[in-house]
């Protein structure tokens, strides 16, 4: 049986997921291109729709709220998690969407 | 360059020749492991004539060893023809297997026949090293000593004297001649180290006298360290393999005794029992002890001991210090801190170069340098000195600022509050998610995944250039290539890929970013510590008669 904690760590996963559309309140609509956990905290890739150039390298905190990350050596790592990420679940984002 | 550079350098010249390998042949392990795809082994392989072992996996690192040694093998073989085939396609050969008993040779090679057999045997090796051109001098030398025996059969004298006598007959350069009497000096040196760093092998009790005495024998036969490494490295090592350990035996030795006085300086052990030294009083206390050593000797052995921003502080010491009574000398060595892009050394060195003789004698100095032949970055040191001038400038001003450094001081606090701007704008900024959504229809869906794959590219390309150091617009066209994996079976990657000609470098743009910042960073979380390490260390500084004297002169 499942404890309160981890039923709400579900539910919290379920909120983030590979194609997910996110509206930031500065307006800008951003797609999850990427999502990696390492020691329970989850990160994302986010990618302007209109613009991809622009990308925000964050750390999911829960409810709604995204914190940019600003630690060089876990930028370092996260670019490379992120990597295998897509690498993986790239083709199976691609065969699920079309 | 060392065998790793040599071996990156391999990996990033393999990455960019997408011919070969792309980045869809590389797979990242678990453990972060680079694997490389059999398929793409066996190009590399045939295309640098390169045996695999069967079933074995290969990582990125070990295709750069591979191309590594065969590069090296390729080169000693060039240099080497005491291989039995070597007489093989000997073309002097009879068609009945003898060898002729005088192979026709000009007039001129008869003559050197009849001189000192040395002679003749360094004209050989000279003359079969040209035609397997180019060739290293150091190599060459190397095996000129080996192969004649030098020191055992024969001295290092009478080989300079045989040397001496083919370069008169034009064989070799001075060049040749001068690489020789380097590495004999040093060989001969080093072995001088060596015996001295036997006869105290035992002795536990060290003092300042012991490393002095060493020090001081280095210093009197001018021991280049550095040049001797290399002179091994670029030689065949395999041939020559007692040569760089002799010399690792000795260096490691004298490292291993400074090492250990100077620890004991900074944990208060031995002779400074109770008396850890810290801050500026560590730093004169090594000057004091072995000041006779130079940098390149010194910093990598303090850099055992000391944590990292004790060492940054430990250099910009020991450059004020040993500099102090030429200013021009220690904004020379600022520039050369400048290459190792330590910034955040360049800015302690300056802080105190102000601190010191005043801005305006720093200012002044900048200009004189201006007006002679160094070449240096002037901007850069102007800029450093406006931008630690103006933190120097918390203080109240005891007079009225002129117009010109008004001026220079909204300058640099529009530099500052960009900076700090971008420290914002890059820093823990926090957003608020406002609307949630998921793809719908087909037309929105095939957009997300033409962003998810310009993410890829992106991402993919970042690492390139943050981890093997690959050129960002290679990376990105190397990448882009690679995403043509994704495209489904129903659908050509044309239809999914962003619509953009300029996809390449948009990809590349994104790359250099995200390294970039990484870059940018670092420096900067550096530099907030050193800041918080400084305020800690002028306490100390003041604490010092010596600069207080120094003060007091300014």
């Amino acid at each position: 049986m499942k404890t309160q904690t981890e039923k709400k760590g579900d539910e919290e996963d379920s909120m983030v997921e590979h194609g997910d559309i996110w509206t930031l309140e500065d307006g800008n609509k951003y797609v999850v291109a990427s999502i990696v956990t390492m020691n329970d905290r989850k990160f994302v890739y986010l990618i302007q729709k209109t613009d991809y150039k622009n990308y925000i390298i964050g750390e999911y905190l829960g409810e709604d709220d995204l914190e940019e990350v600003d630690d060089p050596d876990l930028l370092e790592t996260l670019i490379v998690k992120f990597n295998e990420d897509l690498k993986d679940k790239l083709p199976k984002i691609i065969e699920q969407y079309l | 360059m060392t065998e790793q550079e040599q071996i990156n350098e391999g990996i990033r010249e393999l990455l960019q020749n997408q011919s070969l390998i792309t980045q869809a042949d590389i797979e990242i392990l678990d453990n972060g492991v680079y694997r490389v795809k059999p398929d793409a082994m066996e190009r590399v392989a045939k295309a640098y004539n390169i045996s695999l072992e069967d079933g074995k996996e290969y990582s990125l690192s070990d295709v750069g060893r591979l191309l590594y040694e065969e590069k090296k093998r390729k080169e000693e073989a060039t240099l080497d023809v005491s291989k039995p085939d070597a007489t093989v396609t000997d073309p002097s050969i009879t068609e009945d297997g003898s060898k002729p008993s005088s192979t026709p040779v000009d007039d001129e090679e008869d003559e050197f026949e009849k001189t000192d057999p040395i002679v003749e045997k360094i004209r050989n090796i000279v003359k079969d090293a040209k035609k397997n051109a180019p060739y290293f001098v150091n190599s060459l030398v190397a095996r000129i000593m080996k192969e004649c025996g030098a020191p055992k059969e024969i001295t290092y004298e009478e080989l300079g004297d045989a040397l001496q006598q083919v370069h008169q007959e034009g064989l070799i350069s001075q060049n040749v001649l001068e690489t020789y009497v380097r590495l004999v000096n040093e060989l001969q040196i080093a072995r001088i180290c060596n015996e001295l760093g036997k006869q105290y092998e035992n002795d536990d009790e060290l003092t300042s006298k012991l490393s002095k005495e060493l020090a001081i024998t280095r210093l009197k036969y001018r021991l280049d360290m550095t040049t001797v490494r290399d002179g091994f490295r670029i030689s065949n090592p395999g041939k020559t393999r007692e040569l760089p350990m002799l010399w690792l035996e000795c260096n490691e030795q004298i490292s291993w005794m400074v090492g250990k006085f100077i620890a004991d300086m900074y944990e208060g052990r031995g002779k400074y029992e109770g008396h850890s030294l810290r801050g500026s009083l560590f730093t004169k206390e090594v000057l004091k002890q072995f000041g006779y050593l130079n940098s390149d000797e010194l910093f990598p052995i303090v850099s055992l001991i000391l944590p990292e921003m004790e060492m940054k502080k430990f250099k910009a010491h020991v450059c004020l210090l040993r500099e102090e009574k030429n200013l021009a000398n220690t904004l020379i060595r600022h520039a050369e801190y400048k290459d190792s892009a330590d910034t955040v050394m360049q800015d302690y060195v300056m802080k105190t170069l102000i601190e010191t003789y005043g801005v305006e004698a720093v200012g002044a100095t900048i200009n004189h340098l201006k007006q002679s032949k160094l070449v240096l970055p002037y901007d850069d040191l102007e800029r450093a000195l406006a931008s630690m001038y103006y933190k120097g400038q918390k203080q109240p001003r005891q007079s009225s600022p002129s117009e010109e450094e008004s001026e220079l001081d909204q300058d640099v606090d529009q530099q500052r509050k960009n900076r700090q701007s971008a420290t914002n704008r890059r820093g823990k900024k926090k957003h608020k998610i406002t609307k949630r959504e998921k793809a719908i229809s087909s037309l929105e869906k095939k957009s997300v995944i033409s962003l998810m794959i310009a993410a890829a590219g992106c991402v993919s390309a970042a690492t390139l250039v943050t981890v093997f150091g690959v050129n960002p617009i290679v990376a990105a066209k190397n990448c882009v290539a690679s995403l043509a994996s994704f495209a489904a079976a129903n659908i050509s990657l044309q239809q999914i890929l962003p619509a953009s000609k300029d996809f390449i470098k948009i990809v590349a743009s994104v790359a250099t970013s995200v390294a970039g910042t990484i870059s940018w960073l670092r420096t900067n979380s550096a530099k907030k510590r050193l800041e918080e390490e400084l305020e800690d260390e002028e306490e100390d500084l003041l604490e010092d008669p010596d600069r207080k004297e120094r003060g007091r002169r300014r």
